[in-house]
């Protein structure tokens, strides 16, 4: 019975070898898809849980390694830098490297060693003292992108910096990242998004015309075919076909797989070698794909009857009631009370909201057969051609197969939007397109432990003497203006508080402020001026910008001499890319002065530095929902496909009596293109009206609601009008199989 | 007079020839059985007469129209507007109602909604279905289904209804009363019908018999 199942699958004729090929293919693509997630998925994975070296804190009174590590920045990306010097051969190595440098060796990331090869040297290369003896191997690093380096020092020069430990163990353990959580459950909701469609787009696949091969299993019957036989038949054809759609999925994985290690999911490319679904990934899809494929083909040949006498008729399955819409009812009813309520009493603690979130998703997964239903009876009452009536009625024939074609995408477009509305208020309500005045403008803190007042001889700050060499380097960059802020004297403590605490409060030069006047004017006579600057330590250009001007003519003069000030910070504003990088030099070599919380960043970049979450989150939901779309699309192609085939007689015989084939595809056109755009639709507007209180909840009290990037519609715009010229392309299968010259009724 | 006339038609596919020169006419209002046995042309006479076909040689004549030489959407125009069909079984959408079947030829026509399902309402108490406009294909009996087929292929209000062995699938005495209805009907609308079969006892329905052999019209028989 076996080889004479291969025997009908392989050799059934041309419409078994076209079924063959459909499913194969509609199978290859959603096996591939499913192994480029599982194999993004591991290299994330495989990148969070490096050994965080950088993250090494704990010194040791006998260690070997004198340890000094900070960040610097070129164009706007973060620069690992550590200082080592071994003491003593024993001395522990970090990851991706056999030993640690020289003095006057550095060994930089790959990324970093083609920079360093080809940016001018007073914009990077100078920072680093020393020669390029290697680079860092990918143990070392998460990302090929990363720039990380390790320098070389002789033991004396590190011993008198700050901040330098002696360390015997370098850290093991992964980067202790507060978005990891966040991700796992990301890529987990991002898998189940797309696996839904996905096993839809399989099942629907492997039950592709399966009416017609019904009509066969009853012909063999007829002849004395038993039910495990026909069982056995049935499977063997699911199995053929889903088993050549893995191997083919396989190949387009494989031609897939150079374009993921270009693909930047979470703002940077993991290494190609990590991209794997593993070989479970690989066993997976080659055993329990053909595998799930003979199962479902199985539990559908339960659903008919298939006797001799041919397969039990047809008759229309129960309608779904209307306690499926109780659920979602539940949830909208849960959804009114945060929505109703003071947006006040709301903020910060978004319960309800989140609950009715929840409730509402899963109730309208449930409500979806009944909404189809309703939906398309309405639309049957109302539809005036025959194109509409067709559609309608099939739709509303069997409305769970029609939802359960478009519930993955449901669940996709609704949790995918929700995410993009509520993200932006999670993180402060960053807003990537504001801009300011001051986003290109560097500020560096210098280190003075904690923006209070310190206590009687603690350095807070550079001192006269120390700041005079860097404001004059940087006053020497051709394009730069320089502002220092000092620490207010102690006679300062006199005049009128300006800002919201003593610690935060700055003083300036009026005649500095000149060469910066966004910050401000002074008062009329004054030369110096308090400032409160506490506003400036800020991530976000939106809460930037309200601050600003820092100075006003209420601001009180002092009468401090700044060249007998500590200097806190510097702010410098620069004419060009190349002088920013330039400054950055310069001030690299005082990198054991600077703040090590404070990297010297313009605001732009810090606010970037914010947004980065959000830019990564919005860009995971955006290709999620893409894909999403665009298998949803493929899943309604084949579910196109298999409809004709199955509706081949009596389309043929509307063809025979006179209707042309545009009513037939504009027909095929309705009952698919209109679930899809009606569901993503739906989905994308549920979403958003959900997310709404949560996200009033979250926001900044005094910041508008951001909405999703319009890069995120125009995803589902594209991913639409792809889908449709999938279902489109389809269409000429109709023109085919239902062509008059066939037609043959007796 | 006739209304439809095929001269010398040959058809062939590939190395088979289904027609050798069958050349025969149809009156207006006349019913005329086409019968022979299991392969001697009379489906491929059928398809050519309706235009389904175009043939190989040979001439079709609907109403002076020369149907052998109009294009495929002027033959499918045709078909949709002056003549209706019947066959064995399989020619109704399982989705859609009785009444949502016979409506359908008109709504695909261009007619309003109010108006075609008034039409096709209008059909159940002639076809002997009140009360079953609701029912879906899968409902309904396989004499049920047929007689929707006739008031499907007949509420347009064709000139010339063919019906393809329109009983081949029923038991003899639903298979009687469904030729019944349908003679009574066409001649009650002045159809003129060319009926497709192998059962003596349908063809007693006809106005005229004519015999198909090799491809051939060999003899006519005026019941």
């Amino acid at each position: 019975m076996v080889r004479f199942g291969l025997h009908m699958s392989l050799r059934g004729g041309r419409e078994a070898l076209i079924r063959l090929l459909v499913t194969a293919a509609a199978v290859g693509i959603g096996v591939g898809l499913l192994l480029s997630v599982l194999g993004m998925y591991h290299a994330y994975q495989t990148a969070v849980a490096k050994p965080c070296w950088e993250c090494t804190q704990q010194s040791s009174a006998d260690g070997q390694l004198l340890w000094n590590y900070n960040e610097d920045v070129y164009a706007g990306k973060t620069i690992e830098r550590l200082d080592v010097a071994t003491l003593s051969t024993g001395a522990p190595t970090i990851p991706g490297l056999a030993h640690m440098p020289e003095p006057d060796q550095y060994y930089a990331s790959p990324a970093l060693a083609a920079l360093l090869a080809t940016a001018p040297a007073d914009e990077l290369r100078d920072r680093f003292p020393g020669a390029l003896a290697g680079t860092i191997g990918a143990a070392g690093l998460q990302s090929p992108d990363e720039l990380a380096i390790v320098i070389g020092q002789p033991t004396a020069a590190l011993t008198s910096l700050p901040h330098t430990l002696r360390i015997s163990h370098i850290q093991t353990a992964p980067r202790d990242l507060s978005t990891s959580q966040f991700y796992k459950f990301g890529f987990a909701l991002g898998a189940v998004a797309l696996l839904v469609p996905l096993l839809v787009l399989i099942g629907t696949a492997t039950r592709m015309a399966a009416g017609r091969r019904e009509e066969r299993y009853a012909a063999m019957r007829l002849v004395g075919a038993t039910r495990l036989q026909i069982s056995t038949v049935a499977s063997i054809d699911a199995v053929i076909g889903a088993f050549v759609g893995a191997i083919l999925g396989l190949g387009i994985y494989a031609l897939v797989r150079p374009l993921l290690s270009d693909l930047q999911l979470l703002g940077y490319r993991f290494y190609p070698d990590e991209i794997t679904p593993t070989t479970w990934g690989y066993v997976g899809a080659l055993i329990a794909v053909p595998l799930a494929a003979a199962l479902a083909c199985l539990a559908s040949l339960r659903r008919v009857g298939i006797s001799p006498l041919g397969v039990t008729r047809r008759v229309t399955p129960p309608a779904p009631g209307f306690w499926r819409a109780l659920p979602l009812l539940a949830g909208l009813g849960v959804f009114c009370i945060p929505l109703l309520a003071d947006p006040a009493s709301q903020r910060h603690s978004p319960g309800l909201a989140v609950l009715s979130l929840v409730v509402v998703m899963l109730g309208l997964m449930i409500a979806g057969p009944w909404l189809t239903m309703v939906a398309a009876r309405g639309l049957a009452r109302w539809a005036h051609g025959g194109s509409g009536l067709l559609a309608a009625r099939r739709l509303a024939d069997n409305p769970r197969a029609a939802f359960r074609a478009v519930s993955g995408l449901v669940l996709a477009v609704m949790v995918g939007t929700a995410l993009a509305s509520i993200v932006p208020a999670a993180v402060a309500s960053e807003n990537t397109s504001q801009d300011s005045a001051l986003a290109n403008v560097l500020r560096v803190g210098f280190d003075n432990g904690s923006r209070a007042k310190q206590a009687p001889n603690v350095l807070a700050g550079l001192t006269p003497a120390a700041a005079a060499p860097v404001l004059a380097k940087i006053s020497a960059i051709p394009g730069t203006n320089v502002v220092p802020l000092y620490h207010p004297s102690p006679a300062d403590d006199a005049l009128p508080q300006v800002g919201l605490f003593r610690g935060g409060e700055s003083v300036i030069s009026c005649a500095d402020l000149k060469t910066l006047p966004v910050i401000g004017t002074c008062p009329s006579s004054a030369t110096t001026v308090m400032v409160d600057t506490s506003s400036m330590y800020t991530d976000n250009l939106a809460a930037l910008n309200d601050s600003l001007p820092f100075v006003t003519a209420q601001n009180p003069a002092t009468t401090d001499d700044v060249g007998q000030l500590l200097v806190s910070d510097l702010m410098v504003s620069t004419d060009s890319a190349a002088t920013l990088e330039r400054v950055r030099t310069v001030l690299s070599a005082y990198g054991t002065d600077i703040d090590p919380d404070e990297s010297p960043m313009t605001f732009g970049e810090v606010s970037a530095a914010r947004a980065k979450l959000y830019l990564e989150i919005q860009r995971m939901v955006t290709i999620i929902a893409g894909v999403t779309l665009l298998v949803a699309g493929c899943g309604l192609a084949i579910a196109v496909s298999g409809g004709v085939v199955e509706r081949k007689r009596p389309f043929t015989l509307l063809r025979v009596t006179g209707t042309d084939t545009g009513a037939l595809h504009r027909a095929v056109l309705l009952e698919t293109i209109l679930p899809l755009v009606a569901a993503t639709v739906v989905a994308a507007g549920v979403g958003l009206a959900l997310a709404f209180p949560i996200a009033r909840a979250l926001a900044p009290a005094r910041h508008a609601l951001v909405l999703p990037h319009a890069n995120y519609y125009l995803t589902l715009g594209a991913g639409l009008l792809v889908s449709a010229i999938i279902v489109t392309a389809c269409l000429p299968i109709l023109g085919r199989i239902t062509a008059t010259e066939n037609a043959r009724f007796e | 007079m006739n209304i439809l006339t095929a001269d010398e038609l040959t058809k062939s596919f590939g190395a088979t020839a289904a027609l050798q020169g069958a050349t025969m006419s149809l009156k207006r209002g006349e019913i005329l059985a086409v019968m022979g046995p299991s392969g001697s042309g009379k489906s491929t006479l059928l398809h050519c007469l309706a235009g389904i076909f175009a043939p190989d040689s040979g001439s079709v004549c609907f109403d002076d129209i020369r149907l052998d030489e109009l294009s495929d959407r002027q033959r499918t125009k045709l078909r949709r507007t002056d003549f209706g069909f019947v066959f064995q079984f399989g020619q109704l959408v399982p989705e859609l109602t009785a009444v949502d079947n016979i409506a359908l030829p008109l709504l695909l026509g261009g007619v309003r909604r109010r108006t075609a399902y008034a039409r096709a309402a209008a059909w159940f108490p002639r076809l002997g279905l009140d009360g079953l406009d609701g029912r879906r294909t899968g409902e309904l009996s396989g004499g049920q289904a047929q007689r929707v087929a006739v008031g499907r292929a007949l509420v347009t209000g064709p000139k010339v209804l063919f019906a393809d062995e329109p009983t081949g699938a029923l038991d003899s005495l639903t298979g009687e009363k469904v030729m019944d209805l349908l003679v009574d009907t066409v001649h009650a609308e002045g159809t003129s019908v060319v009926l497709v079969t192998h059962d003596a006892r349908v063809a007693a329905h006809a106005d005229r018999q004519v015999t198909v052999r090799d491809g051939k019209v060999i003899s006519a028989v005026r019941v």
